[in-house]
């Protein structure tokens, strides 16, 4: 069920009619969100509810037993256990075929053939989200930085609450578990901005995103058949594909979350907007960056062991974030080459003498840093989006051998007009900084607005291209 | 703690509804207005034909485009229906060569890439609301009556929801909405059109280009004994026959295509695709294609159609690795040999017809 369809439109009409017509009880409410986010799931696939369930019992377990014990080697031992079933979990999964089929080449090109049983697992729909948001919570009780929840229900709402469950954004156990204990207000401002989330998500997604496939797939699927500006042009709108298909799911879901008066957190603030790379980092998929900070290069050590090794740290960060969008050697060389670019920004920033943090950049020092910061990323789309390595390798050969330049004019206008598209939604909210920014808007501009969105929204209607991110 | 209400002061939610209402008259409004704009003439006759962007998969105006031409030309008396096994795997013209039809009535390729039997079904209404075969010939593969498959799904839910196959076959409150706005709103059907040009800046991306022939056939040349061995496995594809079944919705989408098509008075001869030896690797439990023969064998029985298994070995027919694109898609070899041996088997069924 996706959310640029009608049956998960008629399907969250009927949960919002029990929800505030259970008004009162919001113990009542969670159970009937429980309800309605496990066949929100069971939509997709009955059978892997299975799999959720237990990665939501282990981990319940572990945060009571964890809690309840007095002994730390125990409580580490419970812990390794958690995060081993948690990773375990997503390694069976979704990296098991990957590393059999990795070994299987290089002892092949070793000379020593051997065929190691293959393994092609369907992926459980949202196992990297839900992994990640359970993985949180143990962690956590371990630190000591949250108590564990009394209620099984509560804590499985928390793992499977619907407009999160597929896609993100990873919400942490300290905020999303208390707003799940607790009457919630719903407000006609939170579904006023909810309303609009919801609109500016859908223009984003159905849209934007939906109507752009038909230009980038044909030229990555065989970039040698392509001039250079047709491979500019799928790089540009891939790099818009992406983040406005991402940033849309997040938008949706951040809405009807916000219907039911539940914050999600924000996942995106207008990341090709960023100065530099290190903050493209605090504007792309915020809730996964900001979680491999907590969890991942913190616990190596972050910048506390010097240069060098902070250097390692942000690779092996970026190494790992890049694997966790799939199982390829493409992702992992995403988020290496992500992984470079932070290093070299933090080196030139040290030998400057400069602080770790950037200074927030205005004006031209801004667009002097945009028009650095968004081809190094565009740069990285290409290894993100190729089927394979030789494909990606291929389509940068092609791009840069500067073929058949003088049509670059002719893929112009396609290049601009999504991306304009884009902008007229991506400026005011960079400036206003309000996500839901119609709603501060003077009433006529706001019901044009929302008008022609909605129009466009309605005429764009009925892709059904499922959203990029589900496949993670 | 506030309560868990959507009372708030009663001012601010009917200024939520007044503002709501207003978006939406504007939006009505915005539909009319389009709608007058798209009927004139003018303006249709500087746009592309709609047709192609309107269904689930880009060529399907394609396919119905060449079973129209044939139809008007020759007259259609078979067609092929399958997955993209029976895109590459059967040839009309050299089945019809085989059956000595080298004029009149000829056999037509309907195939279309990952459909499964209940997808199959529906476009046999299709098609079949288009020209009137006197046979049907179903290609068929484990995959297609495996409910569990992921792309069989996904394949299956498009086609459900394509407006136009709504269109084309169904007859409920919904068919019949879409079969209006189809033949009464210019913007409806231009719509995809009109959002291809907002996005592309006026410019339309250009569509896939018709890769298979005239009669509806792909010539694959690739040849599965030219792929190392090291490479095989990469050859795998667990998908159409991921936690495999032959029971539920596609096996009785199957028996419903029967029982269609038995109404409309059209023959139907189901066949079992030929497979090469390594996609049974496929499977979690080699068993699993043996419980799949023995279902297409019972939906046969039952329904009393023709089953003709082209897997199992025959006199007059063997299938190597040659002939094979890949594990289960037979190239132009491999096509060339299942499509005469299929006009052996139907001059034999035509001589023993009443």
């Amino acid at each position: 069920m996706l959310f640029n369809t009608p049956e998960f439109f008629a399907f969250l009409v009927v949960v919002l009619g029990l929800y505030y017509a259970l008004a009162r009880r919001w113990g009542w409410q969670n159970r009937m969100l429980l309800v309605a986010s496990y066949l929100f799931y069971a939509a997709w696939d009955w059978r892997f509810l299975g799999v959720m369930l237990f990665i939501t019992g282990v981990n319940f377990l572990a945060g009571r037993l964890m809690f309840d014990s007095e002994d730390p080697r125990q409580r580490k031992r419970i812990l390794a256990l958690a995060v081993a079933t948690n990773l375990g979990t997503l390694c069976y999964f979704k990296y098991v075929g990957f590393f059999a089929e990795s070994a299987t080449r290089l002892l092949d090109r070793l000379g020593l053939p051997m065929t190691f049983p293959m393994l092609h697992m369907i992926l459980p729909l949202g196992i990297s989200f839900y992994t990640f948001h359970t993985m949180a919570y143990s962690i956590d009780i371990y630190r000591g930085d949250f108590k564990p929840v009394r209620s099984m229900r509560d804590f499985a709402l928390y793992v499977s609450y619907f407009p999160q469950l597929v896609a993100g954004p990873i919400v942490r156990p300290t905020y999303l578990l208390p707003q799940l204990q607790a009457p919630r207000a719903v407000t006609p401002e939170k579904v006023a901005t909810g309303l609009a989330l919801i609109l500016i998500g859908l223009f984003r997604k159905v849209v934007i995103a939906d109507g752009l496939g038909l230009r980038i797939d044909p030229v990555f699927r065989s970039p040698a058949t392509h001039t250079s500006p047709e491979l500019l042009m799928a790089l540009c709108l891939f790099a818009l594909q992406i983040y406005c298909d991402f940033a849309g799911y997040t938008d949706i879901a951040r809405g009807v979350s916000r219907l039911m008066g539940i914050e999600l957190w924000e996942n995106f603030r207008q990341p090709y907007f960023s100065a530099n790379i290190s903050e493209f980092w605090t504007r792309w998929h915020i809730s996964l960056s900001t979680w491999l900070r907590d969890y991942l290069y913190i616990p190596l050590g972050g910048n506390r062991h010097g240069q060098l090794r902070t250097y390692a740290n942000l690779m092996i960060t970026m190494l790992l974030g890049g694997l966790w969008h799939g199982a390829a050697w493409t992702f992992v060389i995403w988020g290496g080459l992500h992984g470079t670019y932070l290093v070299v920004y933090h080196a030139i920033r040290a030998r400057r003498g400069l602080p770790g943090r950037a200074e927030a950049a205005h004006g031209w020092q801004r667009l002097a840093g945009m028009a650095v910061t968004f081809p190094l990323v565009l740069l990285t789309w290409v290894f993100f989006r190729s089927p394979g390595l030789a494909s990606a390798l291929e389509f940068l050969r092609q791009l840069f051998a500067f073929q058949g330049m003088a049509t670059l004019w002719l893929v112009l206008p396609a290049i601009a007009a999504p991306w304009l598209l884009s902008l007229a939604v991506d400026v005011p909210q960079f400036l206003s900084g309000e996500q839901a920014f119609l709603v501060r808007w003077r009433p006529a501009a706001r019901f044009a607005t929302a008008a022609v969105m909605l129009l466009l929204v309605l005429i764009a209607f009925g892709a059904r291209a499922p959203f990029i991110y589900f496949q993670f | 703690v506030p309560r868990s209400s959507i009372s708030s002061s009663e001012a601010k939610l009917i200024a939520l509804v007044r503002n709501a209402a207003i978006v939406l008259a504007l939006v009505i409004g915005g539909l009319l207005g389009l709608e007058w704009v798209m009927r004139q003439q003018a303006v249709q006759a500087a746009l592309p034909q709609p047709e192609r962007y309107l269904w689930h998969a880009d060529n399907i105006q394609a396919k119905l485009d060449g079973l129209a031409r044939l139809d008007q030309a020759r007259g259609v008396d078979v067609l092929f229906l399958g997955n993209s096994t029976a895109l590459s795997g059967l040839d009309p013209t050299t089945f019809d060569e085989a059956r000595l039809h080298d004029t009149g009535p000829a056999a037509y390729n309907g195939a279309l890439e990952g459909i499964p039997a209940s997808a199959a079904r529906t476009f046999a209404q299709v098609y079949t609301r288009r020209a009137r075969p006197d046979m049907i010939i179903y290609a068929v593969t484990p995959q297609d009556l495996n409910p569990n498959s992921p792309t069989g799904r996904d394949v299956a839910d498009r086609v459900r929801h394509s407006g136009m196959v709504a269109a084309a076959t169904q007859d409920d409150a919904y068919g019949q909405l879409m079969h209006w706005l189809v033949d009464h709103s210019a913007l409806f059907r231009y719509r995809p059109v009109l959002h291809a040009l907002a996005v592309g800046g006026g410019q339309l991306a250009p569509l896939p280009g018709i890769y298979f022939d005239e009669r509806g056939w792909v010539s694959d040349k690739k040849r599965l004994s030219e792929v190392p061995p090291a490479d095989r496995a990469r050859l795998l594809n667990k998908d159409g026959v991921w936690d495999y079944t032959p029971i539920g919705e596609q096996a009785v989408a199957l028996a419903g295509m029967i029982a269609d098509l038995k109404q409309q008075g059209i023959r139907l001869v189901l066949v079992n695709m030929p497979v090469s030896e390594g996609y049974l690797a496929n499977f979690d439990h080699p068993e699993d294609y043996q419980h799949y023969l023995t279902e297409l064998s019972q939906l046969s029985k039952v329904g009393d159609v023709p089953l003709w298994d082209m897997a199992s070995p025959h006199e007059d027919v063997v299938f190597e690795e040659a002939d094979f694109a890949d594990l289960i898609h037979l190239n132009r070899f491999g096509a060339a040999k299942l499509s005469a041996a299929l006009a052996r088997r139907w001059q034999a069924l035509e001589s023993v017809q009443p």
